[in-house]
Formats: structure tokens, sequence, C-alpha cells
């Protein structure tokens, strides 16, 4: 079967998920067969996918549609890439969703839900597969409305419909900027099929070029998360149900980088030096915005949605890494640079959308999120405490997960820009680096902070107390995000060749070759490597090898896949050892000892706020928050009965951008709103003058 | 007492009262805290308040509030009698704060409610309910036991997200005394420190009643042990007032010369505390070597190396003969050179000073208000020393500098300590060079008639100490009341700590020296 | 900026040889009344004398009781024959549970959690100064710890009072076996000083199993030593119990 005719299938699924919501009657079959619908059509399209990514990319169909031309749907190596990420997430969501859902049944209607998750489905599909400007744009704007109505799922609460609409008035400036960005990029080429753009960018001049560049880029950076117009992330995820925000943070968040890398690198052809540049300040000031303010958040999907600002930050940096070594005329290195923000879109999109289903399991479990208020969940809920383990372990970039290849790969690309000749793109990659850096380090903070809080030590509040493990289907959904990461962790020599093809349309050139030096077919040529073991999994891992290196393999190389064994094998030995020599040892069971105190009760335990408090003293001047200490006196003199704390961070974001533009627009507003003032008389007014003027203009024609 | 003014006012004011026997004025219960305030803003401090059993009908209670007559020599008691069922009495605390611990004491112990009191029980006794019984009336005999029920457990309220209370102790650090410390944080950031004391609550006041008064002198001499001269200095001088024992002048001039090698190496352990609290490890070692020459000296002259054996009824009991003195002169001249580049070296540490400046300030008027008193007090800019204002054993005779910082941060505290070790050596000297001839003890034994009734204080190395006693049958005492100073600084310790950051908490609490075995008792 | 690495170097090693080497330190400690013979069966001057009642007179025998002791030497200035002495030792550590076979308790690297169960605070400054430098109790392989789940060795000083007898107990049930308790200090071998109220009902042997006690009031840092090396087994009791005394006596 051609990868088309099971893309055909996934849509077929969709849309019976879609239609078959007409028919059923109670919630608990609404949620069976969308999610079911989901689960298939998910199924095809990682198939189709998978076809098309090894070799079946093309046109896939064209009709027509005179009043906005020629609509075409095609994949290439990226596009197909992209198709197979969202799909498998998917597939993982609709899993867990079968389970998760069932929470809302009686409250809010599933069947709705149901309707429109299969509805953005297709939307994600179709934008992946758009083959021309206005295909793209019509599914994005399904996505963007589909997504908001997911948001807005709750809109019992006025706090989640604000946030949704804060969500849709964003997107939607967003999608001007873009409408903006594809006209100008259509109007200059003639064309607005991907090929034609690609064949006639010669002849657009190069201000025109920048400007769909930046329009482009503040447009698709609206759904990636690009700081500054992050600011409807955190409302909006903890507004949304968690598996909506799960797709927000690896579907929606991925085609936003897609996008990015269609228009940015691939269609807009040869680029001069400074996009490269402001990507990289842009996705380091990203990253390390997105993390700091991560820190200070106790909701678990606030945190978590500010995490995937920084992940975005990290895929901008290698982005912009790949353009500029491109434009400086080192093309496997540019390769190098694509790969990594590719294997680091793949790496967020899994590891996301599993953190995001353990935080819904915690939120199924417990109806909360605020981390102050759970505590000892890792007794009562261990599959989900793993999983979520293993998921911070990823996005906190720790082997033996993904996340450490891809942070890896992103770092080593930007030491190695010592290739470079003149001294500012050195000086800014180095910058970025560092930045990028330091961000790895808070975001383990960041995550200590929510796995320590969260699930260990005991529960804060009693109703958590109570709290239990959640059904199969969730377990299961989060079990292959978890091993997912683990693979995609551990296999990186298989997984890079397939990121190739799309990389070398970013890049001009394929670097999968270089990356992994083929230490198993010519063991000869890679000495060191021998040396130190690179022959040990010969003849059993289908890969040219399995190390991994930025290129050159005297620089630096690492292999997950041989830590895989090392790792159980240190452990074994370790025990065996204190077997062998501690001898046996009794164990006792006592009570906590907390100093001999005969009460313990667990408002004595560390806080989340508390832990990541240090943060906030060390960068006070970023984060100025603003704090009311209240001290309340019995008596004249000196009963201090209690004290009060109040504190507030507000981003600089909202105080320096988004506050006073909103001023600005509600002053220009009220200075209009007496054009509608409700009375009667001044509409008649209103049409009696456009009369006048008709008429007057008629007599002068 | 001489007619001052102040007493003149007081007649004037208030009429109706009349100054008695051993500055006591009898006040009806209900008047206390408008009487208690007159004093407090005519400028006196308040020293003392417990209650005891009445002599004249043990089913009645006394009140006493003591006060420090400013520019006087002497120290004003309010009695109130308080009976019935429940006795209760207005509390004096609303008004004057520095009467909160010992009025809390004054209802867990002897079951005296003082109205308005916000916040009462679970002090003294953990694992008490409010409804008694209250060791210390006379119907619980000596040998009755406390049997427990879950106590209440009083901390500060700190309302706000993600604040949590950090429990420290009573068993905790290396080698320390046992406190519970409830710290309200934010993380890193202190609001409150509140100090659950008298875990090592011994019951004194109580064991001292009805036994010999050779047994409470060995008692008291444990109350603190590194204070030891100095309690057992109040209570003989309590016991000699009541008695009317003479003291020969020797002996005075040898209660001040042990006072004062007390209050050396006192001072000087404290000082090498501090450095080991900042983690300086050689400067504290430093400081510990200058603390071990002394207690070895200690030993040599008296037989106890924390000076345990040596003061008592009527006298000392250790002489400083011509070879203990050139000892004492060959060991303390070399000791206090070292003693001088040491501290010199520690000024010049500015990693040191760091930690002390402006860590833990305790304000001048949060200490007045509180009644902090000792180095503590001195280091906030309350100028009061008992050596000088209320003069006793041989220190009228003397020459010495009473040292006041005004900045009450570690450093301050530390500045007073060096300078008071600086005065106490000089002291010493003078000591030893004017000590006068005859005996060292008076011979006989102190003889009590029932109901005579003293007052004996000092001024030890933590601070000014008051010890009363009141005579019972026999010889032996119906109440002793031992209030240590410890007991006044602890109450003023959580003002210092506020808004202080974990690091900072030790360092703190190792700058105010203090000691929980005398204000436990 | 002070140079404290010269100054420490510049002090040199005041740490005692103790106990590879047995020095005697002028004031190191203040020593223990001793029974020199038998004594003429009228006497019972240093029994009267004694404010804690820890002298026995039997058959002509002295008997001392150095749980109880305070040591201050009223019994020795009031013995009119001469027969208590005074003498210069700081060994006064007894072992409580005598003749039985340890566990396989740790020799050479101990970890010892001290609890104040009320102390005055001489016991707590003798115990410090075992980490200081003419003591250090580190070159012996003994650490202080702060939790008791690391701790081998419980070091109790004080009279048990109320208000820490739970604490105390909840100390030893955290620690981990094998352990061992040590008691120092008058108040807690023989009782605190007054005798027992409502504040100090117990006996530590109460609660807990005690198995070396270190008398003294306050036991001087040498004797510490000396108590935890018996404790671990590596040093002789100096035959301070009264059933030892007597055999002394008769011999």
């Amino acid at each position: 079967m051609t990868g088309w005719l099971f893309l055909q299938m996934a849509a077929a699924f969709a849309i019976l998920g879609v239609l078959l919501m007409l028919l059923v009657t109670s919630p608990r079959s609404a949620v069976a067969v969308s999610m079911g619908a989901s689960v298939l059509a998910s199924l095809s399209g990682l198939a189709g996918a998978g076809v098309l990514l090894s070799g079946g990319a093309g046109l896939l169909a064209a009709t027509s549609w005179p009043p906005l031309g020629t609509l075409l749907l095609s994949a290439d190596q990226l596009s197909s890439l992209f198709l197979l990420v969202i799909s498998f997430v998917w597939l993982l969501i609709s899993v867990f969703s079968w389970s998760y859902l069932v929470r809302y049944a009686g409250r809010y209607n599933l069947r709705a839900f149901g309707a429109l998750y299969n509805i953005l489905f297709l939307a994600l599909v179709l934008t992946a597969l758009a083959g021309d400007l206005i295909t793209f744009l019509i599914a994005w704007e399904v996505m963007t409305v589909g997504s908001y109505l997911l948001i807005v799922f709750e809109h019992k609460s006025p706090q989640n419909t604000r946030a949704g609409f804060f969500m849709l008035v964003l997107s939607e400036i967003g999608a001007l900027l873009l409408i903006a960005a594809f006209i100008l990029l259509g109007n200059y080429t003639g064309h607005f099929d991907y090929a034609g753009i690609r064949a006639s960018i010669g002849s657009v001049p190069p201000g025109i070029k920048n400007t769909v560049f930046v329009l482009a880029l503040l447009g698709f950076g609206v759904k990636t998360g690009l700081v500054p117009l992050q600011g409807w992330f955190a409302p909006a995820y903890a507004a949304a149900p968690a598996n909506v925000g799960a797709v927000l943070s690896a579907a929606t968040l991925t085609l936003g980088i897609y996008g990015l890398a269609r228009v940015g690198l691939d269609l807009l052809g040869p680029s001069p030096l400074w996009w490269g540049l402001a990507l990289l300040v842009m996705g380091a000031l990203t990253a390390i915005a997105g993390i700091l303010y991560a820190l200070m958040e106790q909701n678990l999907k606030r945190m978590l949605s500010l995490s995937s600002v920084e992940n975005t930050g990290w895929i901008l940096a290698g982005l912009g890494a790949a353009l500029v070594y491109r434009t400086s005329g080192l093309p496997v290195m540019a390769a190098l640079a694509a790969i990594t923000a590719l294997y680091q879109t793949v790496n967020n999109a899994v590891y996301k959308s599993l953190l995001f289903m353990g935080a819904g399991s915690v939120e199924y479990a417990t109806d909360r999120q605020d981390m102050d208020s759970l505590g000892g969940l890792s007794r009562v809920m261990p599959y989900t405490t793993l999983f979520f383990l293993v998921g911070s372990l990823a996005a906190a970039g720790l082997p033996p997960f993904n996340g450490f290849v891809s942070e890896w790969l992103t770092l080593e690309t930007l030491l190695l820009s010592f290739h470079l000749t003149p001294v500012l793109p050195k000086v800014i990659m180095a910058l970025a680096g560092l930045t990028l850096a330091l961000t790895a380090a808070l975001a383990i903070t960041c995550f200590i902070k929510a796995c320590g809080t969260a699930f260990l030590g005991r529960a804060r509040t009693p109703e958590v107390s109570k709290a239990r493990e959640v059904p199969f289907a969730m377990k299961l959904g989060m079990a292959g995000g978890a091993v997912a990461s683990l693979l995609l962790g551990v296999l990186p020599t298989l997984v890079i060749p397939r990121l190739d093809a799309g990389a070398a349309l970013l890049s001009g050139s394929s670097a999968a070759g270089q990356m992994i030096p083929a230490v198993f077919n010519e063991p000869g040529k890679f000495p060191t490597l021998v040396l130190l073991g690179g022959t040990f999994l010969r003849g059993i891992l289908p890969a040219p090898g399995a190390v991994v290196v930025p290129t050159d393999p005297g620089f630096s190389s690492i292999s997950p896949t041989y830590l895989l064994f090392a790792l159980p094998l240190m452990l074994l030995l370790g025990a065996g050892l204190a077997r062998l020599l501690g001898g046996k040892t009794a164990v006792t069971r006592g009570e906590v000892w907390v100093g001999g105190e005969d009460r313990y009760v667990p408002a004595q335990q560390y806080t989340g706020t508390a832990y990541s408090n240090p943060v906030l003293v060390l960068f006070r001047s970023v984060y100025r928050p603003q704090v009311e200490l209240e001290k309340h006196y019995h008596g004249a003199n000196g009963f201090r009965t209690a004290t009060g704390y109040e504190r507030q961070i507000d981003s600089p974001v909202e105080r320096y951008l988004y506050r006073p533009i909103l001023g600005v627009v509600n002053r220009g507003v009220r200075l209009l709103s007496w054009i509608q003032s409700g009375r009667i008389n001044q509409y008649v007014a209103y049409v009696l003058i456009l009369l006048v003027a008709v008429m007057v203009y008629a007599v002068w024609q | 007492m001489e007619n001052c003014k102040i007493i003149d006012d007081f007649s004037a004011a208030w009429p109706q009262l009349a100054l008695g026997g051993e500055h006591t004025c009898q006040v009806p219960a209900a008047d206390l805290p408008a009487v208690a305030t007159w004093w407090r803003e005519a400028g006196a401090r308040l020293a003392d308040a417990f209650a005891l059993a009445d002599p004249a009908a043990p089913e009645q209670y006394l009140v006493r509030y003591v006060f420090e007559v400013p520019g006087t020599d002497t120290f004003i008691s309010l009695q109130a009698s308080v009976s019935g069922e429940c006795p209760a009495y207005p509390a004096v605390s609303l008004d004057l704060h520095a009467a909160d611990w010992f009025e809390r004491e004054i209802f867990e112990l002897y079951g005296i409610l003082p109205q308005g009191h916000p916040a009462l029980g679970g002090f003294v006794l953990h694992n008490q309910g409010d409804g008694g019984p209250f060791p210390l009336r006379k119907a619980f005999s000596r040998s009755s036991r406390l049997t427990a029920v879950s106590g209440a457990y009083r901390s500060h309220p700190v309302e706000g997200r993600g604040v949590f209370e950090m429990p420290l102790g009573p068993v905790y650090a290396g080698v320390s005394e046992s406190i519970h410390f409830a710290l309200t944080s934010i993380g890193e950031e202190v609001f409150w420190v509140t100090p659950h004391l008298f875990f090592k609550h011994r019951g004194f006041e109580k064991a001292g009643e009805d036994i010999s008064l050779e047994g409470v002198l060995q008692m008291v001499r444990r109350l603190s042990g590194i204070g030891a001269v100095s309690e057992s200095l109040a209570l003989c001088q309590a016991v000699e007032k009541a008695a009317s024992l003479e003291v020969p002048p020797r002996a005075l001039y040898m209660r001040s010369l042990l006072a004062e090698l007390e209050r050396l190496y006192n001072h000087i352990g404290n000082i090498a505390d501090i450095c080991e609290s900042t983690s300086l490890a050689v400067g504290a070692a430093q400081g510990f070597m200058l603390r071990e020459r002394l207690l070895r000296l200690n030993c040599l002259l008296s037989g106890s190396r924390y000076l345990m054996n040596t003061v008592c009824f009527g006298g000392v009991l250790c002489d400083l003969g011509p070879d203990r003195a050139g000892l004492l002169r060959e060991t303390l001249k070399p000791l206090a050179h070292d003693f001088r580049g040491w501290f010199r070296m520690l000024l010049n540490t500015d990693s040191f000073l760091d930690r002390l400046e402006n860590i833990g300030v305790l304000n001048t008027a949060d200490a007045t208000n509180l009644g902090a008193t000792g180095p503590v007090g001195r280091a906030s800019g309350i100028d009061r020393d008992w050596r000088r204002d209320h003069a006793y054993a041989a220190y009228d005779r003397m020459e010495f500098r009473v040292p006041v910082e005004n900045d009450g941060d570690g450093l301050a505290r530390l500045k007073v300590r060096a300078t008071e070790v600086e005065e106490s050596f000089a002291l010493v000297e003078q000591l030893v060079s004017q000590l006068p001839g005859g005996p060292v003890q008076n011979g006989t034994r102190p003889e009590l008639s029932p109901g005579a009734a003293a007052m004996g204080y000092s001024e030890g190395p933590r601070g000014a100490t008051l010890h009363w006693v009141c005579a019972g049958e026999d010889n032996r005492l119906w109440r002793v009341r031992l209030r240590p100073p410890s007991l006044l600084n602890w109450h003023a310790f959580p003002s210092a700590t506020e808004g202080c950051a974990f690091q900072d908490f030790p360092i703190i609490l190792a700058s105010f020296g203090l000691s929980l075995a005398e204000s436990d008792r | 900026m002070a140079n404290w690495v010269f100054k420490g170097l510049a002090s040199g090693v005041v740490t005692t040889k103790y106990p590879r080497q047995r020095e005697d330190i002028p004031g190191g400690w203040p020593g223990l009344p001793v029974a020199a013979g038998l004594c003429p069966d009228s006497c019972r001057a240093c029994r009267e004398v004694c404010p804690t009642g820890a002298i026995e007179c039997t058959g002509g025998a002295v008997l001392i009781d150095y749980n109880r002791c305070l040591f201050c030497r009223q019994c020795v200035a009031g013995c009119p024959a001469g027969i208590l002495t005074w003498e210069n030792d700081f060994r006064t550590a007894v072992s409580a549970r005598q003749g039985q076979p340890g566990s396989r308790f740790s020799r050479r690297s101990v970890y010892i959690r001290h609890v104040d169960a009320g102390a005055c605070e001489c016991c707590l400054w003798e115990v410090g100064a075992l980490s200081h430098p003419y003591y250090d109790l580190h070159r012996l392989g003994f650490f202080f710890v702060t939790s008791p789940r690391h701790a081998d060795i419980l070091l109790v000083s004080g009279p048990v009072t109320l208000n820490m007898a739970g604490a105390l107990e909840k100390a030893y049930q955290a620690m981990p076996q094998p352990k061992k308790v040590v008691a120092i200090g008058g108040c807690t071998c023989g009782g605190p000083p007054g005798g027992p109220v409502y504040a100090t009902p117990f006996r530590l042997e109460e609660i807990l199993p005690v198995d070396v006690f270190i008398p003294g009031c306050p036991p001087p840092p040498m004797g510490l030593l000396h108590g935890l090396l018996v404790a671990t087994g590596r040093a002789e009791e100096a035959n301070r119990t009264q059933a030892e005394q007597l055999k002394a006596a008769r011999s």
C-alpha cells in the first residue's frame, strides 16, 4: 500500500469519528468511539508517514477550487517526518484519553470533544501535508480554532474562557502576520505552491525576503512560544484538559516549528547571516526566560507549558545555527545543526506529551495541579510516578533518555563555531551556548522540584492521600511515551539517518554519514573508537555504528547505546559488591526522624515554592517580585499573633509589552467608542450620511 | 532606702499604696497592670515576676513583680494577693510585654490565670492540659507525678502560599542543648522563629523546697554549670541577707575573683563558638585552646574545672595562697597576650565579619521592651551591668568599664564580649593585688527564721541573675525563685532572627550565647 | 586578611597522646576520692558529710558510689583518719553489661549521637571539648553525627526530664543495630541534684539499656575518652564498682 492510501484511511477514520458523534448517546460511548477512531486514524497516519519517509515522497493530490486556486497536498521528507511524530503522539494521547476523559462525563459535552478532537487531527495532518501556502493557511486556521475550542472545553469557569480568549487573540494576530507574509511571498514569486516558490525565490528583492522572514518568525512564534509571544501559554495550558495540553505542546507546537523550518529555511532559499543570528539570540532568550519562569510556577501544567517554551528555545537555537553555518558556506555543519534541531523537536514532542499525560494522571487522581498541596503520590501511584520521572529525566536532559542526546548535540554544534571565520557569529554562538547550558541546569532544578514536591514525601493535604493509581489506558499511553523516550535516547544511530533527509532540505547537505562513524563496517578508520569499545554491538545493531559524533570524531563522541548496557552492569556490580562485602544486614522499619519531636505534620515538608526560592533570590533583579509582609499584633506592644505573606511575580513581557499595548488599545477603543453609542438616532444618522455620500458620489460620476 | 524623687512621685501618684519592708508594695490585684505601667513609664525595668504560696495561708497565693528602679541601687517589688478556686488577676504583659513569659510560667506551675494573656498553655509542661495539676502548689507533693496528655503545640502562624515550617530539634546539630525551633520560612528566608523551651525543665524550684540549704546550694550550682559561680553567688547572697550572715572581706574579694575567672572562660568560649558557627575552623580551634587553658587553671585553683565547689554560705571554699596567686598571674599573662593576638586576627578576617555584621539585629526598642540583659542587652544599647549598678561582693571597690554598643548585630555582641574579657583581665589583676587578709569563710551556718525573705543577684557572663528566697520551717526554704538571665534573652531572640536566612540562624544563635539549662531550670 | 593557616601551624600539636601514652595534665581532670584502706568501724564522718549519700561504710570498708558522687571533696576534707584520699585519676567509667558478649560492634570507627536530656552545660562543654585540639577524638575514630540513623553510640547527659524522655526514646529507636548507650555525668548516672521531682521522675536505666556509665560532675574529657574506649572494648575499666572496691579493701 502506498503512503497516500494510508493517509486517506487516516482521514477517513477521523471523519468517521466526527460523524459518529452525531449518533452516540452516552458520554462513555462518545469517548470510546471518538478515541477509538483517533487511535485507528493515528495508526494509519503512522503507517503512511513511515512509508513516505522511507522513499515514497512526492505530490499526493491536487484539487482546484476557483476562489483560491489550486490546492495541493504533497509530502517530502520534512513533512513526512513531522507527520510521523504527530501521529505517534496522537496515538499515545488518544489511548490516554480513553480513560482520562471519563472524568468529564456528565459535566461537559464529550461528544463535542470527540468531534473537535478528530477535526483537530485532520487539521494537523493537512497542515503537514499542505503543498501550497493556501492549503497551509486554511489547515492552520482550522487547527487554531479547533485547539481554542478544546482549550475552553471546561467553559464553566470564567478563568478558562479568558485564558482561551487570550490564546485566540494572540493566535489570530499570528495568523494575520502569516497571511501578510504569505501574500508578500506569493505576489513576489508569482506562485503559492512550494515547488513554484522554490523555483522563483531568486527574483524576490532582499527587503521583501527579510520582511517575510520576520513576519513568519513572529507568526509561527506565537504557536511555538517564542518570547515575547508566549504570554498565552501558561494560562491556556492550565485551563485546558491535560490531554489537550499534551496536544498543544506536542502537536501544534511541533507544527509551529515545522512552519518556521519550511518557510524560513526551505522556501526562502539563501539567507543573509543575520537571520540565523537573530534566531540564535531569540532562541537563547526564549530558553532562559521559559525555564526561569517555569521554576516559579507551582501549578504542574503551567510549569510544563513554560518548559515547552524553554524547549522551543533550544530548537530555534539549532535552526539558527543551521542558518548561520549554511550562509557561511559550511553545509555539513548546517546539516548537523538541522538534524540536531529536528531531533530536539521529536524528543520534545515525545517527552512533553508524556509529562502532560503524567500531569493529567495526577489531575485525574487528585483533582488538583498545585504542587504545594500534593505530595506522597509515589506511594499510591507508583506507575505514574515512574513515568513522570522518566519524562522529567528526559526533559532535564539526563541520560539515558532522549533529551540528553539532542541537548548534547545542540551544545556541541554551538561549540563547533570555531570553524567560522568572522568574529560576530562566533561570539553570538558562544553566548547562546552559555545561556543554553545555564538553562539545562535550571531545567534540572525545575524538574527535581516538580517530582520531589508532587510525588515524594507525604501528602500535604488530606484528600491527596486518598488518591489511587490511574486506569490501564492512561498507564498504557504514558508507558508508550516512556518507552519511546528511552529508545530515542539509546538508539540515536538509528534515529539520525531518518532525520537526515529532512535536514538535507533545510541545509542543503547530508550529515548522517559524518555523524555516525561506520565503526562496525570500517573499524580500521577509527582506531580510537575501537579502542574504547566501539565495535561492541557489531552485527546486532542495524546501523553503521553505535557512536554519535558532531561530524568530527576527534572532537567528542558519545554512545548512549553502550550506556544502556553499562548502567545496569555497574548497578549490578555495585549491588553485588555491597552484598559480598557487606554481608547480611538487618532491616528495621521505624518512624521518620524529626529531631525527636512528638508531632510531625505534612506542613513541615519543603514546599515547591520554598525549593525554588533560592533561585528567586539569586535572580531577584530579573524577577522583581512584589512582596507584602503583614504583621499582626495582639495588644499594644509585643504579642505577635500572625504574619501574612504575599508574593507576586510578573513577567517583564507582561509588564513592558502586553500591558502597555493593551493600555494603548483600550485608550484608542475608548476614544472611538462614541461610534457605538447604542442610540438609534445616531445609527439612523449613519445610514443617512452614507446615503447622502453615495448620492453625491453618483452625481459626481 | 534613700529618699529619692521617684519614690516621692510614686507616693504622690498612688497615695493608697505604701512601700513596706524589703521594698515591697502591697497592690490590689486589679491594680497591678496600672501600677506596673506607672513604673515602666518612670523608667523602671521589669526584673522578674513570679508567684508563691502565701506562707501565712497556703491556699492563697501571692504574685510578685520585681522592678529595677532607675538611678538607684534598689529593686521595688509589687505584691498582689490572689485566692479562690481559680485564682486570677489581670495580665500585666498586655501593657508590659517583658512580663509575657513570666506570666505563662505562673499559669502553668501555679494555675493562677493572668486574665487576657493570649498565649497560655504548652510552655513549661509540654504534655499537660490547661486544667492542672499545678506542680508548684503546696498540695502537689514532692513525690507526686504528672501523667501525660497530649499537649498544645504553639507556633506562630504565617499565612501565605508556599510557606512551610521547618522543625529543628529538640535533638539537632552535633553537640548542643535540647530545644525545639519552629522556623516558618518561604525557603531560605525565615519569617519567624518560635523557640520551644523547657525540654530541660528539671523542676528545680520545686526540688529546692524542703531540702537542706546545702542541698539547695548543690542544686543551684548545677542550674547552669558554666555559671556555677554567678548562680551560687546570687543564692548565697539571698540566704545571707535573709539570715543576716556576715561575709568576711577576703571572701568578698575571692567571690569577685572567681566570678571574673568564670566570665573569662565563658566569654572566650562563646567567641570560639561564634567562630565555629561561621566555620572559621582554625579561629575556633585557637579559641577553644584558650578556653581549655582557663579550665585547667580553674581546676588547679579550686579543684573543679568549672569552679563548682567554690562559693558557699558565708564565704568561699577555696583560698588563694601566694603560690596559687603566682600560678594565676603566670597563666593569665601569656593567655591575655594570646587572646589579644587572636581577637585582632578575628577582626581582620573579612569573611568572618561579613557573617556577623548586620546579621541578627536586635534593635534598642525591642531589647528594652523584651528585657534583654547581659552582653546581648549591652550590644543593643542598654547600658546596665549589675556589678556597677547594684554592686555586690567587692565590685564597689573596683574600677572597670562597661562596654555598650548600639548596633545590636552579631558583631556588636562579639565586641562587647571581647571588651569585657579585657576588663576581666584587668579586674583579676586588681583583685589579686588588693586581696585583704583574713578568713575566707564566716564559719557559721546560716539560720533562717520562718518567713524571712530576701533577694540576691549577680551579673553573670550571660547577664543578670536574680534569686529570691523565702524561708520556711526547720531552716528550709518555703520558696526559692531562680530567675536566670538567658530566659530574658531567649524572649528577645525571635526578634533578632526575623527575616534572616537559614544559614544565618546558627550564627545568630551562637552570637547570643544563651543557656538552656538555666532558662529551663 | 588574617593568615590563619600560619597561625594554626605555628601553634604546633597540643593533642594528648592518650591512650598510647598516659601524660599528667595539671588541671586536666579533678581526680576522684578513693579509700586507701580500712577505717575504724565507728567513724561515719564521710557518710554524714556527703551531700548525696554516695558513701557506704560496711565492715570497715569505705565504698563510694561514684555514680552519685559530686566530686566536691567534702569527704576527703572531713575524714579524720586520712583513709579517704584524693587520687589523680580520670578513669571513672564502669561497664554495666559485665561479661556479656558484644555483637559485632565497631571498634575502630564509631559514630556518636549526643542527646542532652536536661544536663547543666558542663557535661556539654566537656563533650564538646573532645572535638577540640587538646583531646581530638577524631584521631581515635570517633565522630559526632547529627542523625541517630548514622549513630552507633547514644551518649546521654542529664537527668532524663519528663519533656525529653520521649525524644530520647525516639532517638534510641532511630538508631540501627548494633548500638550502645553511654550515660555520662552525675545526673544521668546517679539522679538529679536535689532528688527526683515531677520533672525528673525516671532514671535513664528505667528507659534505656545502659552499657557504660561515666560518672563525674562533669566527667573530664579524658574521662570521657576512657569511657568511650571502654564502650568499644579498647580500654580496661579501673575497678570502680562497689563490689570491686570491697574486694580491693579486703585484700
